[in-house]
């Protein structure tokens, strides 16, 4: 089980330091809600996909945004015919079958979602997960949250793991001739095998000197060239989305 | 146990079953016709009230859907399911607390988690602008079976683990 969508890369998007990038994607995804025009909405749709382009290739950016295309249609099919009051551009026997209102407000929450979408993605495909929470820690995450986050993110994929092989060992024990594992066996096994770890791996965190305090040169985040600019184009590029909202 | 080893207890507690939660909801995923999935979310967040309380519940429920979503390829769903499940297995948790053993507070649990898994995911979505009613209303059913089995599942799973791990209750806080 892979728990970073992580794209390795050098685009520009790639070298900016994880801090502007955290503000980036909860400044543009909060400006979002701000939006009222089809000018603003349209680049809060395209800019998260074309810098997701530039980054990591059409290929990624296809499979991240066809994940969302099942949503858009169902969008597509059913907004215009219910929000049917406004200036009727299509009428079917006199009755409106699309109107200005129906289309506009499709059109919104499709670029809603697609802009938060989009530029949530682009953080996770093109920053490690451990250096996301690192960048959080330098928000002042307390050291706890950040500590259960690294966890999870090792455990996720370990547990992943134990479960395929519980689940190929059950499939085993399936009488000759029958396909498939049984469930509920198989995911009890998992949470007792996952429940005995809690002690063992509290007794671990002690080992390593859990609750020791770490000074707060050992904490520092290195400065990357362009830090400042980093900074200024992460707040500038979806503050200035205000203008045309 | 000291303090300073109860902190290490729980932070284990809560990062390992939030670990679980993300896993029963990755690991075996049906696509909706609408974009979203059905998944065994509900039967671990059932799972980890009934067990640990509504805290380790609200905690682990809500991150565990929430790193699940973003790990799967749903980060826009991230903020609403950690809302979502975490409230689920709060309530669950203090339901059950009051009087584990009653089979009554058990389905009271189920109905909970029924109503707020359907009705938290179609105000939500409509509320954060997501989506339309008339569009989050088509998910209502699929959510309202994947809650409701859930529930159920998770309560075979406490029984099946208190029978393997008799100190599963010293773990609580």
């Amino acid at each position: 089980m892979n728990v970073s969508s992580y794209i390795y890369g050098t685009s520009f998007y790639h070298r900016f330091d994880v801090r502007p990038k955290i503000i980036f994607t909860l400044l543009f995804s909060a400006v979002i809600f701000l939006m009222s025009s089809w000018t603003g909405f349209a680049i809060a749709f395209f800019l998260p996909m074309a810098i997701m382009l530039l980054s990591v290739g059409i290929k990624e950016t296809c499979r991240c945004y066809l994940r969302l295309l099942p949503l858009f249609l169902i969008l597509i099919l059913f907004i215009p015919l219910q929000e049917r009051s406004g200036y009727p551009i299509w009428t079917m026997n006199g009755i409106p079958v699309m109107t200005e209102e129906g289309l506009w407000t499709t059109f919104r929450i499709i670029a809603r979602l697609g802009g938060i979408s989009g530029v949530l993605m682009l953080l996770l495909l093109t920053e490690r997960n451990e250096d996301i929470i690192k960048g959080l820690r330098a928000f002042h995450l307390p050291y706890n949250a950040a500590l259960t986050a690294s966890m999870i993110l090792r455990f996720i994929p370990y547990l992943g793991y134990l479960f395929s092989e519980i689940r190929d060992s059950m499939s085993l024990r399936l009488e000759e001739g029958k396909r498939g594992y049984p469930i509920i066996p198989s995911i009890t096994a998992l949470t007792v095998s996952a429940i005995r770890m809690i002690p063992c791996t509290a007794s671990a965190l002690e080992e390593r000197g859990f609750g020791l305090r770490r000074s707060h040169k050992e904490q520092h985040i290195a400065r990357p060239e362009h830090y400042f600019t980093q900074w200024a184009i992460g707040v500038i590029i979806p503050l200035s989305l205000l203008l045309v909202r | 146990m000291g303090e300073k080893n109860r902190t290490a207890l729980r932070i284990s507690l809560v990062a390992i079953m939030t670990a679980v939660v993300a896993v029963f909801t990755l690991i075996i995923r049906i696509p909706s016709p609408i974009g979203g999935y059905i998944s065994l979310c509900d039967a671990a967040v059932s799972f980890a009230a009934y067990a640990f309380g509504p805290f380790t519940g609200l905690i682990a429920g809500g991150l565990g859907a929430a790193f699940a979503d973003l790990i799967g390829g749903f980060p826009q769903w991230a903020v609403i399911s950690f809302i979502v499940h975490g409230i689920e297995a709060f309530l669950m948790g203090l339901v059950i607390r009051k009087n584990s053993s009653s089979i009554a507070m058990r389905i009271l649990a189920a109905v909970i988690a029924v109503v707020i898994v359907s009705g938290g995911y179609l105000l939500l979505t409509t509320l954060f602008g997501l989506t339309v009613f008339s569009e989050a209303i088509l998910e209502v059913p699929g959510n309202i079976a994947q809650s409701a089995v859930g529930a159920v599942i998770g309560l075979l799973l406490y029984t099946g683990v208190r029978k393997a791990y008799r100190s599963l209750d010293d773990l609580r806080w």
